[in-house]
């Protein structure tokens, strides 16, 4: 097929698109060598790689567990107040992540409201440098990617799915279970996928919450990075940052894989 | 077999108001303008939407029941089967279901040597049927079809009217059909319900007993004619043709194009043309 001269125009606009992204991406490859990461390998950086995927994947599956049922639920609502509830979903991503950190510490430390309620329940909570701290801050940061891209794939589509199965038996659990489910399964896959990479990168509200984590005095993987380069400079957190870049491209390969071709849901 | 008292709809600025439907026979024919609120009176019998009302299936009041207890199943225009799962599955899909007719139903339904393919590869007239078949399985005390034929070849229409009233008599479920393709496989249904703008204008028992200009209209426009504001259907055996009558014009044989006070009406009747004039014999006068 001949294509028009509109094509080709936009093939421009796609390969600087692709070029901004992937060029530093390289370039960060390429400025290491494979001798520099095998020493930074022993840093300290692959625990923290370990630490900070699995509280990535925790806050993921706590997201995905919440936009579920958020997104039945809202689905189903048409009303103006739950319309502007609903516009809040992306509030926490315009603000800066300092900012974040500091609402977390306002809302969570055991001196604060909410905090010294969790104390009265549990006389040794602390907030800060905690698993709580961090996984209730990354989900506060990252939920709203799972929110949303379930709920564009759970259409009015999907209702009607549930009700004619409603129709012949099934009760509504059971509908969306065993109907809606597996028509959005990609959707939640790529919703994780988001929220676990969004959390991965967070930096500045950790700087705040949970400089390092305890018991363990680990870093998650960005305040790591950051206080390597802080601490020793550019070549280690380079190295750092290669490794991170690799382990990140291996696991998007295998979500990519396990997502499989796009088909037709309906 | 269906009662239906006071109830109410409200989409938008639509507002389906049915005072009192009673329909006792086994087989339903709901015809009505696009936008008169067929659609929409099938989604709150089943459910679907909520309304206000009272609805009544063999005595039990399912109004206030969820979806899953009414026991009525529904054929929607947008079928709503599974792509990636095979005719067999999808067939199979409803909960409640009757056992035992699955191999009589599946060939009724056309689909036997296709059992093993996915929805995604049926046709769009396979896929009506497999959906009309995934209701006729299920063990509903209610069926109701919304445009069953809209995608069925001439041959299937009949196939399909024929699979309902098959099954439907087989297990001694009711239904209801709505249509806005009409043709022989119309007839004999013992209830007939045109709806207008929301609100029921006539509920007979057959063809012959339509009174109503809109529901004549919307089964077949030949013969209905309007003079001097009132409407009437013209009985095609008394139609003439002399010197007095109406100037008309021939359209194929046996259809015949009549201006009457500046508007055309279709008219056929197998009276041969012999004058520049029709005559319409006998009219009857249909409310309007």
């Amino acid at each position: 097929m001949k294509h028009d001269k509109l094509y080709f125009v936009f093939l421009i606009f796609v390969i600087v698109y692709f070029g901004i992204i992937i060029v530093p991406i390289l370039r960060t490859l390429f400025f290491t060598s494979i001798s520099g990461l095998m020493q930074d390998s022993k840093s300290g950086i692959i625990q923290s790689i370990e630490l900070t995927y699995f509280m990535a994947f925790i806050v993921a599956i706590i997201s995905v567990g919440f936009a579920l049922p958020y997104t039945y639920f809202i689905s189903r609502i048409h009303n103006s107040f739950f319309r502007f509830i609903d516009s809040l979903v992306e509030l926490p991503i315009m603000i800066p992540h300092t900012v974040v950190g500091i609402i977390m510490l306002l809302t969570f430390e055991p001196t604060m409201p909410i905090g010294s309620l969790i104390s009265k329940i549990y006389p040794d909570y602390r907030f800060d440098d905690t698993f709580f701290a961090v996984i209730i801050t990354l989900f506060f940061l990252a939920s709203a990617y799972s929110v949303r891209t379930i709920q564009v794939s759970y259409t009015k589509n999907a209702i009607e799915y549930e009700n004619m199965a409603r129709s012949f038996g099934y009760k509504p659990l059971e509908a969306f279970v065993l109907v809606s489910i597996p028509f959005m399964w990609r959707s939640i896959l790529r919703g994780m996928a988001l929220t676990w990479a969004r959390s991965i990168s967070e930096v500045g509200s950790m700087l705040i919450v949970a400089y390092y984590i305890l018991p363990s005095f680990t870093h998650l993987v960005g305040v790591f990075i950051y206080s390597q380069f802080i601490g020793n400079g550019l070549i280690p957190a380079a190295e750092s940052s290669s490794i991170l870049i690799i382990t990140g491209l291996i696991t998007l390969l295998i979500i990519k894989l396990l997502e499989g071709k796009d088909a037709a849901y309906y | 077999m269906l009662h239906i008292i006071d109830l109410k709809v409200k989409r938008g600025k639509f507002e389906l108001h049915i005072d009192d439907l009673n329909l006792s026979g086994r087989s339903t024919l709901l015809i009505g303008e696009n936008g008169s609120g067929k659609t929409t009176l099938l989604r709150s019998i089943a459910g679907f939407i909520p309304s206000s009302g009272k609805i009544y299936i063999e005595n039990s009041e399912v109004n206030s029941l969820p979806i899953e207890e009414r026991g009525v199943c529904m054929l929607s225009a947008a079928l709503n089967i599974f792509m990636d799962r095979s005719v067999k599955e999808n067939l199979l899909f409803p909960k409640r279901k009757r056992d035992g007719i699955y191999d009589d139903l599946i060939n009724d339904l056309g689909l036997a040597e296709k059992e093993n393919l996915k929805g995604a590869n049926l046709s769009s007239g396979e896929s009506q049927r497999l959906a009309i078949g995934r209701c006729l399985i299920s063990e509903s005390k209610l069926m109701l079809f919304d445009e069953p034929f809209s995608f069925q070849d001439q041959i299937n229409k009949m196939i399909v009217r024929d699979i309902i009233e098959k099954y439907s008599v087989r297990f001694n479920v009711p239904y209801i059909i709505t249509t806005n393709v009409y043709g022989e496989f119309l007839y004999n249904f013992q209830n007939i319900v045109s709806i207008w703008k929301g609100e029921v204008i006539e509920n007979v028992n057959s063809l012959d007993q339509i009174t109503h200009y809109r529901t004549a209209s919307l089964i077949s426009p030949l013969n209905l004619i309007k003079i001097k504001d009132e409407y009437y259907t013209a009985d095609p055996n008394g139609v003439t043709f002399g010197d007095s009558g109406y100037d008309y014009e021939v359209i194929s044989q046996g259809v015949f194009r009549v201006e009457i006070d500046g508007n055309y009406f279709y008219v056929r009747t197998s009276s041969f043309p012999k004058g520049n004039k029709l005559n319409f014999g006998k009219l009857r006068k249909l409310q309007y």
